[in-house]
């Protein structure tokens, strides 16, 4: 895990985040008020999220089409504001549906690894007993494999394509969450307000959905911002290895990888993707790490 | 203290054979017959051959059998043979083993000097309150970190190995000169590549760690005994920050192993990731086995001996478990 | 017309003004027969259908070794200018230039003759670690480990690429018999193994029989599948110098091209018995290099064999190298390094603008290797022959040679052009996509909203699939991205199917499947030039999938068609090279007709080497031959 030690920060910080609701006009200008940096890098994240959206509609050709004629036309040639590629293709359109891609590769396995994390987490960490212990030592096992291996290991088996990527990555990323939020979810459950509750004789589902899932979900939306992160490289990185996305489709990965072969004829056509991804990884990892530090920041003050 | 440490082995072994039984069950899943596609066209043609070979490394048996077959061989110093390479799997790994812990080692002391550098900077900064050179150096250290390492591998060749022509770019020695300094200058960009993420996350850790240990009780204690700045750094605040940086090591670990794929890769390393993704398209299974067994056991070994060190550095730690 | 548009393609390729295609070629005197490579015949053409007065400059360097004149090497340069009409002036300019630096050459070659350097260490690009079969004559399996292995291992009858035919080697004699079931080899006496043992009848015969016998003690080292095809039968000593060997067929007419091939390289028994499996990384042969050592994952070395029985082919390196480095880009940075001598294979872009250096210089090299679209005959619309013609013009195959493989070559017929009983004369259908669209409107296939052809009688999409499968690195490449933009331009959509290499041959869900196989892009490559090699699995009626016989089902195309069978059978026992031939044209002759093959390309293989390396030679299944290299530093 990166960064300083989530659990405790969210113990002992206890000032959770409270994400903008609807409707709180006023509540939310107070927050952005208060958290600028934040917002900016929010607005900038559902930005991108935006245009993994509509990238389709505002590609200004086909990526796709193959013109043998217009190889490795330079940067901002006339129709082709990026160039083209090494057949010919537009290679702003490229980008434009390659960063869609990229994006959404990245955004939903650490979606699903945040789901999948919170329900491990809280199943094991509420319940405890036989349930934990099972789920923990297979969670051991999976964590003793390095995380870029064992999603390759998991494309290897589940067959090469952007899908089955997608899911090894969420599987690889699960353990990491599932355990942080595990141990979250102990600490909880000996503050003085779940006890109450026990008392009080609410049942075991009711605790975690009124209790201790509002407590948990802070952390896990700012894991799942950090896991963004480097899930947009690793998509990237299968891509390149030839694991993940493949040709006619392109991610980003796909686009450094086929550029590899010409990089010292259009060294640009590596360069820009490359740029590109680390730029959308920064963005996700500097928002997921304000968001985890906002948890902590009692602690430091 | 000895039953913690039983438990602790156990729960480790534990590990490493569950590990071994999930790739060994999961090559056995994957669609594609490592002899089929070993033979190609020729098995196509000669089935007797397929079923020779078949044989011949154990695949037509049940996996549960062939699971105990491996362990009994194992328990014997025997990883088995290789389907595709002409060699024992021992012997494949060892010179591979060999590189990558070259490398691995080599990317681990600049990561651990560089990141440990970085971290005091950056902590001093904050503690003179230089608030822009702070922020120029998170934000060079995210950038960094976000930066994929074939993108960062691929600047690098360009920027020294082809335009400025200071270092080989590709392979661990040249044909002709293969003394120390030349094997070094092989050494550079790939280690550098490979350090720079956990480096700089390392940096960002020390960081941290300073800042509040700065920040803490026994700092300000120390400050009130009239102790010089100096003094309190070195003695007391480096002291607190190296929690973070052993933790932190063991999980370094990890990422070298990751990363070494993508960067023995980009710059033709004959190490043990490369080796493995190979082997996994190429379904030699006995490779894969034995590799991934490797990885497992160093990955366990370290995550112990750094939950092991964790009383060594921080007394409290070993108080309260005794 | 094909060697013009090699020129021009090879020129364009080059990309430079200056350079343009330097085909070198080695050439010899009459001591050596090996080193006239097939190559020369290429370059000698070339010149033919080039206009005179374009040729600019010819330089001719004769290397005279000191006991016998051995290599001549002839590099001819053509500007890329010939073919751009703008500079037309420009080029009369340069060519006055050049023809009086001509003049110089010839006359410096001949006052002047250049000894061959010898000594020295070769050092080429390798792509991996010898697999299994290792590096030992017959069963060594790839093309890169058949590299090494042919050096340390040599054969009973050489195959000359240029004269078509095998010539005496380690057999100094050979007779066929007249029925065509056995071939007597007179031994060449006094040839040793690299061990020190004799090479003799009887260790002839225990090679082959090693070979061709399935119970023979050592041949379960061997992964070669001789035994199944049954094409030879067995080896017997007929007296001490004498071994003959038995044709598994009834009748066969190139009973001695069959040994030349892979499986009948020669190691030494004793060698065999001391290492048993082992041997595959440790081959003792009587060729001209010697096995020197390995390192996994980094290199393996060979060494002169200073007792070679042939002076005449005695190599003039000390030492060969191997480096082993998977990655192409890796290799590419090491070759520019100047890293390396060789780099076979020269396909990426970035190595080949290496050409355009005067350091390095490349070398084409024929092969015995084609790619080529077909299509499941045995489905709708493909079973038609018209809609198939309306693919094959549809394929811009000039650009496609012009811009992505610029030292290939179209191929109208499945067979090349330098194999035996080739024919060039067949229907070609060039590219023109008006003419394609106006077949598929004939044939009721009419344009939709989107784009994609709708049939009328049954609303069929014209949507099919062109197989594709996971080679290393990318399943889909530029070829196939290529032909996927010229189907979507006369209105058929593609997809990819990407298929598992191990389930390729798979008949349940891969390319031998009769059912879903639609568009398939496909390469064969054959070690010798006889078409019996490949248009007897690719076209006969009983090789079409699921085949009955053990190893056959290769007629992905279903092709059946009963003269075509009764031209393929006879052919393959007839004695006489004449009827055979024609058969075989004929053969040739049907398949383009129907468009059976929608288009082929000719592959030849680029090399990139060290401009100070000679003699170097790749055989047309590219495997190398490094006796006649030599280093001019």
């Amino acid at each position: 895990m990166r960064g300083p030690d989530p659990v405790d920060s969210a113990l002992h910080g206890g000032n959770r985040v409270r994400l903008p609701g609807t409707g709180r006009t006023a509540a939310l200008a107070a927050w952005v008020g208060a958290n600028r940096w934040m917002s900016v890098l929010l607005a900038i994240a559902a930005a991108m999220m935006v245009f993994a959206i509509v990238a389709p509609w505002i590609a200004p050709g086909d990526p796709t089409e193959v013109v043998l004629s217009q190889r490795y036309l330079p940067l901002w040639s006339e129709g082709h504001a990026m160039g083209t590629d090494h057949l010919g293709r537009d290679y702003l359109s490229r980008l434009i549906v390659g960063g869609r891609l990229s994006i959404m590769a990245g955004l939903i396995p650490a979606f699903g690894a945040m789901v999948a994390g919170l329900v491990i987490g809280l199943t094991s960490g509420y319940f405890g007993g036989w349930v934990d212990s099972v789920l923990m030592r297979i969670i051991d096992v999976l964590l003793a494999f390095p995380f870029l291996l064992l999603v390759i290991l998991m494309v290897a088996v589940l067959g090469t394509d952007i899908r089955n990527a997608m899911i090894a990555l969420m599987i690889g990323g699960t353990p990491g969450t599932a355990r942080t939020l595990r141990s979250l979810v102990l600490s909880i459950k000996q503050r003085p307000f779940v006890e109450a509750a026990e008392v009080s004789g609410l049942g075991g589902w009711r605790i975690i959905q009124h209790e201790i899932f509002p407590n948990v979900l802070p952390l896990a939306v700012a894991l799942m911002t950090i896991q963004m992160s480097w899930m947009i490289v690793a998509i990237a990185g299968l891509s390149f290895l030839g694991l993940g996305v493949r040709p006619p489709d392109a991610d980003w990965g796909t686009l450094i990888a086929e550029a590899r072969g010409h990089i010292f004829r259009a060294p640009y056509l590596a360069l820009i993707p490359s740029v590109l991804v680390a730029l959308v990884s920064f963005v996700f990892f500097v928002l997921g790490d304000a968001l985890q530090r906002t948890l902590g920041e009692e602690r430091v003050r | 203290m000895t039953g913690f440490l039983l438990r602790r082995l156990g729960a480790s072994l534990l590990v490493v054979v569950g590990g071994s039984i999930l790739v060994f069950g999961a090559l056995r899943a994957i669609p594609g017959d490592p002899i089929q596609l070993m033979l190609g066209t020729q098995g196509v043609t000669n089935p007797e051959l397929v079923a020779r070979y078949t044989e011949r490394f154990g695949l037509d048996l049940p996996a549960p059998v062939q699971y105990l077959y491996w362990v009994g061989q194992l328990v014997r110093g025997d990883l088995g043979d290789s389907i595709v390479q002409p060699q024992s799997v021992g012997d494949f790994m060892r010179m591979r083993a060999i590189n990558t812990a070259v490398l691995g080692a080599t990317a681990w002391v600049i990561a651990v000097l560089g990141g440990t550098g970085i971290g005091v900077v950056a902590a001093l900064l904050v503690h003179r309150r230089m608030w822009v050179a702070d922020y120029a150096l998170s934000g060079f250290s995210v950038v960094m970190i976000s930066i994929p390492s074939f993108s960062l591998a691929l600047i690098l060749m360009i920027i020294f190995g082809v335009n400025l022509g200071w270092l080989p770019v590709l392979g661990m020695q040249s044909v002709e000169d293969s003394g120390l300094l030349d094997r070094l200058r092989h050494l550079v960009l790939p280690a550098v590549t490979l350090a720079t993420v956990p480096g700089f996350v390392l940096g960002r850790i020390v960081k941290a760690a300073i800042t509040d240990a700065l920040l803490g009780d026994y700092a300000r204690t120390a400050y009130a005994k009239g102790l010089s700045e100096r003094r309190v750094f070195l003695v007391h605040v480096l002291r607190n920050a190296m929690v973070p940086i052993v933790t932190n090591t063991g999980l370094m670990f990890g990422g070298f192993l990751s990363g070494s794929v993508l960067v023995e890769f980009m710059f033709a390393w004959p190490g043990l990731g490369r080796g493995l993704v190979n082997a996994i398209l190429a379904r030699d299974f006995p490779i894969v086995q034995g590799i991934t067994l490797l990885i497992l056991v160093i990955f366990t070994v370290v995550n112990f001996l750094v939950d092991l060190s964790y009383g060594l550095i921080d007394p409290r730690i070993r108080y309260a478990r005794a | 017309m094909t060697r013009r548009q090699l020129l021009r393609a090879a020129m364009l390729g080059g990309g430079s003004a200056t350079l343009a295609a330097m085909l070198a070629a080695c050439g010899e005197a009459e001591v050596v027969e090996k080193t006239v490579t097939v190559t020369v015949t290429e370059v000698k053409e070339v010149v033919k259908e080039v206009p005179v007065e374009t040729v600019v400059t010819k330089e001719v360097i004769k290397e005279v070794p000191v006991e016998t004149v051995v290599t001549k090497e002839v590099i001819k340069e053509v500007p890329v200018e010939t073919i751009k009409e703008v500079e037309v002036e420009k080029v009369v300019e340069k060519e006055v230039i050049r023809e009086v630096e001509v003049q110089k050459v010839v006359t410096r070659e001949v006052e002047r003759p250049v000894d061959v350097r010898r000594g020295g260490t070769l050092i080429l690009r390798h792509t991996r670690d010898p697999q299994v079969g290792g590096i030992e004559g017959p069963q060594a399996l790839a093309e890169v480990d058949k590299s090494i292995a042919f050096m340390i291992s040599e054969t009973m009858l050489k195959f000359d690429f240029e004269k078509v035919e095998p010539v005496p080697w380690l057999a100094e004699a050979f007779e066929i018999s007249p029925d065509g079931t056995f071939i007597d080899l007179t031994i060449r006496s006094g040839i040793k193994f690299q061990d020190g043992t004799d090479f003799d009848a009887d260790a002839a015969v225990f090679n082959l029989n090693r070979v061709f016998d399935a119970d023979h003690p050592f041949h379960a080292t061997g992964v070669y599948p001789y035994t199944n095809w049954a094409l030879l039968s067995h080896a017997e000593k007929v007296s001490s110098d004498v071994v003959r060997v038995f044709s598994g067929l009834d009748a066969d007419p190139i009973l001695h091209w069959r040994l030349t091939t892979e499986a009948t390289y020669m190691t030494s028994p004793a060698a065999i018995e001391q290492f048993g499996e082992d041997i595959d990384l440790n081959p003792v042969g009587t060729g001209p290099f010697k096995f020197d050592a390995f390192e996994p994952g980094v290199q393996l070395s060979l060494v002169r064999n200073e007792d070679y029985w042939n002076p005449d082919n005695a190599p003039f390196l000390d030492k060969v190298i191997y480096r082993i480095i998977p990655d192409a880009q890796a290799a590419a940075a090491e070759f520019r390094a100047g890293n390396l001598d060789v780099f076979p294979f020269a396909l990426t872009p970035d190595i080949l603008e290496l050409r355009d250096d005067a350091k390095f210089r490349l070398q084409l090299f024929a092969t015995n290797t084609y790619f080529y679209l077909s299509a499941n005959n045995a489905i709708d619309p493909f079973d038609n022959p018209e809609f198939r013609k309306a693919l094959a013009h549809a394929y811009d195959w000039k650009t496609r040679i012009k811009e992505l493989e610029p030292f290939n070559d179209f191929l109208p017929t499945p067979w090349y052009p330098h194999g035996f009983a080739y024919n060039g004369d067949v229907p070609t259908y060039e590219y023109n996509p008006e003419k394609s669209r106006q077949i598929l409107e004939d044939l009721g296939w009419k344009l939709g909203p989107d784009g994609v052809r709708v049939r009328e009688s049954d609303g069929k999409r014209a949507s099919f699939t062109i197989a594709a499968w996971l080679a290393a690195g990318t399943p889909v490449d530029d070829n196939r991205l290529f032909m996927q933009q010229n189907l979507k331009d006369i209105g058929i959509e593609t997809e990819f199917w990407i298929m598992d290499p191990s389930v390729v041959f798979d008949d349940v869900e891969g390319i031998r499947n009769p059912d879903k196989l639609e568009l398939y892009p496909l390469g064969w490559n054959t070690a010798l030039p006889d078409p019996s090699f490949l248009l007897d699995p690719t076209y006969l009626c009983e090789e079409r999938p699921p085949a009955e016989k053990a190893g056959a089902g290769w007629n992905f195309a279903q092709f059946c068609d009963a003269r075509v069978d009764e031209l393929l059978t006879q052919a393959r026992k007839d004695m006489n090279p004449e009827t055979r031939a024609a058969a075989y044209r004929e053969v040739q002759q049907i398949i383009a007709e129907g468009a059976v093959m929608q288009w082929g390309v000719l592959s030849r293989f680029p090399v990139l080497i060290k401009s100070d390396v000679h003699g170097l030679f790749y055989r047309p299944y590219r495997v190398n031959e490094l006796e006649r290299v030599w280093l001019d530093r």
